[in-house]
């Protein structure tokens, strides 16, 4: 039933945003453990002057009247990448908390963003229509070239976070053993924000600037009421993103008028309400069982 | 075409409107976010902002009318249960904060999402770019002069943030002792648990009365970026709350400047996203704020990336 005899672009889109669930899941995973999740909302929001940036760089030159994705793309890489940078530098030298970090870049370029679409909106010609998909997301006209793109940058990341998972490991679960055998908790750190930042701006096109955070959180977080070693948490996340995301896919492109993005993260979002109420270690059956040993 | 500040009937049906409800909305935001802030809350406030259109959507669905009074009641109702359910997830479970928040909004904004696409899609006169992006340049003043014929969303501005004053100056002290030592107000018999969800429930309101106004964009960053720049400059309480109102307003006046008044004064007929500025501003001034109270941490960066060239 939900899965028909799928027509090619539906295919294409619950191929393309399977790969997405299970990747943000993994890298969701490392952020998780190393309690910082919410910066994926800073470089989300981050990535949005990108977008603006990049539609009027492609604007100026001629190309596709600006929405060309792999200029689109590259440019929310670089200012995600920015506004973590931002995140970092104040909460390294401030006294600021890093969610009240968070929450300063977040608005400040999310702000900037607005700033610029409305700018793109007053050129001659310029229309901002097919851009506010960075900020819901829908992916139900995705051309197998895009696909192509996300899915080749979903496979970088994944290669990344299975590359230097002993580094990840170490730097999630004692970021001072990482330090003192020599590797550098900064240089990591770094790396799993760049890792996170692609895997980010791959996801943006189906989830959406505001949605993608769940992606990346609500999997890891379902996952570790049930295990507590790394290997487990991840397979389990990753089966709970991907699971989430063919379904909500497989929705969206059933029922044209349920958008891809709210489907997916609504889909996920089970597993996590059901291991909140059943599972015995870490829900409430725990919290029931403290309450009333006291 | 003139820039706007030339022309006094202008100035007052457009602009003044616009600028009033950018300074309310800030300052009535900028209070309770400050009380976030010192809590370690702040991300509250980016729950909160995301966590009102569902609300919107649910009462429409509910009621069947979009009168103002059904809007802000299920927009507040959201706000409070997502509350609610943040705070009881992170009692139940070993989650950290910020991933209880993450995982409570995102499920609201989405399940919002569907429900104004697929449910209420045809009938419902919501506009989710008005939404987001805020619409500050829609207040428009009928009858300047005539202060009873000022746009509805201000007058609920300031009845917000009279009632929010009213709040502070009633349980100053509870509130202080509260977010500076939890423990000793619990000791004290101050109850901080319930000062706590006063605290939630007035940033609730704020963030409802000014969405309404302002935008989702806004409201985040008038919660948080005027109490952090304040948090730069100063430790004590009432200055904080004194300065992070004082950074609003002036994000707010900077933001609209160069929002409205810039391009048409550089000789382009266009004026940019006014609640975006604002936002942008507030970001600067925490920036600014951060380089100019860290002038010596920021010498030394500067000159270890000098001398490592």
């Amino acid at each position: 039933m939900i899965f028909p005899a799928a027509g090619y672009n539906s295919a294409l889109v619950i191929t393309t945003a399977t790969l997405l669930g299970v990747v943000c899941a993994v890298a969701g995973s490392f952020l998780f453990y190393r309690r910082r999740v919410m910066i994926v909302d800073a470089i989300s929001h981050g990535s949005l002057p990108g977008i603006g940036a990049g539609f009027l760089f492609a604007y100026a030159l001629g190309l596709d009247g600006g929405r060309n994705l792999p200029i689109l793309l590259s440019a929310a890489a670089l200012s995600g990448l920015l506004c973590a940078g931002c995140v970092q530098l104040l909460s390294r030298h401030t006294r600021l908390d890093e969610n009240t970090c968070i929450g300063v870049a977040l608005s400040g370029t999310y702000g900037l963003g607005v700033v610029l679409l409305s700018l793109i909106q007053s050129l001659p010609g310029g229309n901002r229509a097919g851009l506010d998909h960075f900020l819901l997301g829908q992916i139900a006209g995705l051309t197998l070239s895009d696909a192509a793109l996300i899915a080749g940058i979903a496979l970088l990341t994944l290669a990344v976070c299975l590359l230097f998972y002993k580094e990840f490991q170490c730097l999630c679960f004692d970021p001072d053993y990482a330090q003192s055998s020599g590797f550098s908790v900064r240089v990591l750190d770094f790396l799993l924000i760049s890792a996170t930042v692609l895997i980010v701006c791959a996801g943006l096109k189906a989830a959406g600037a505001i949605l993608i955070v769940a992606l990346l959180v609500i999997p890891p977080a379902s996952a570790a009421f049930w295990v507590s070693r790394l290997p487990g948490q991840l397979i389990l996340s990753a089966v709970f993103g991907g699971s989430g995301a063919i379904v909500g896919a497989a929705l969206s492109s059933e029922y044209a008028d349920i958008p891809t993005g709210s489907a997916i993260v609504l889909m996920q979002a089970i597993p996590f309400l059901f291991g909140l109420l059943f599972s015995p270690d870490r829900g409430l059956p725990r919290y029931i069982r403290k309450r009333s040993r006291l | 075409m003139p820039p706007f500040p030339d022309d006094p009937t202008l100035f007052w049906s457009i602009d003044f409107p616009a600028l009033l409800t950018g300074t309310l909305a800030a300052v009535s935001c900028a209070l309770p976010g400050c009380l976030l802030v010192f809590r370690k809350d702040a991300l509250m406030a980016d729950a909160m902002s995301h966590v009102v259109l569902p609300g919107l959507v649910f009462a429409f669905l509910l009621t069947g009318t979009i009168a103002a009074w059904a809007m802000f009641a299920g927009a507040l109702a959201a706000c409070l249960l997502a509350a609610a359910l943040i705070a009881l997830i992170r009692l139940v479970t070993p989650l950290e904060g910020g991933a209880v928040m993450g995982i409570v909004f995102t499920s609201f904004f989405a399940g919002g999402v569907l429900l104004l696409e697929t449910a209420a899609g045809q009938r419902v006169h919501l506009d989710t770019n008005h939404a987001l992006y805020g619409a500050l340049e829609l207040s428009y003043w009928d009858e300047p002069g005539n202060w009873a014929a000022l746009p509805h969303s201000i007058k609920i501005l300031a009845l917000t943030l009279s009632l929010t004053l009213a709040a502070l100056a009633a349980f100053y002290k509870e509130i202080r002792l509260t977010c500076f030592d939890f423990t000793y107000a619990h000791s004290a018999g101050l109850r901080p648990r319930m000062i706590v969800s006063g605290i939630l429930a007035l940033a609730a309101l704020n963030a409802v009365a000014a969405f309404e106004a302002v935008g989702s964009i806004l409201v985040i960053a008038m919660f948080i970026c005027p109490a952090a720049a304040a948090r730069l400059w100063t430790d004590k309480y009432g200055l904080s709350l004194f300065l992070s109102a004082a950074f609003g307003a002036l994000s707010a006046g900077l933001g609209y400047a160069l929002a409205a008044w810039f391009p048409l004064r550089l000789g382009f007929d266009f004026a940019l996203n006014a609640g975006g500025m604002i936002a942008f501003c507030s970001g600067m001034i925490v920036f600014v704020s951060a380089l100019c109270t860290n002038a010596e941490s920021a010498y030394k960066i500067f000159r270890k990336k000098e001398t490592a060239s």
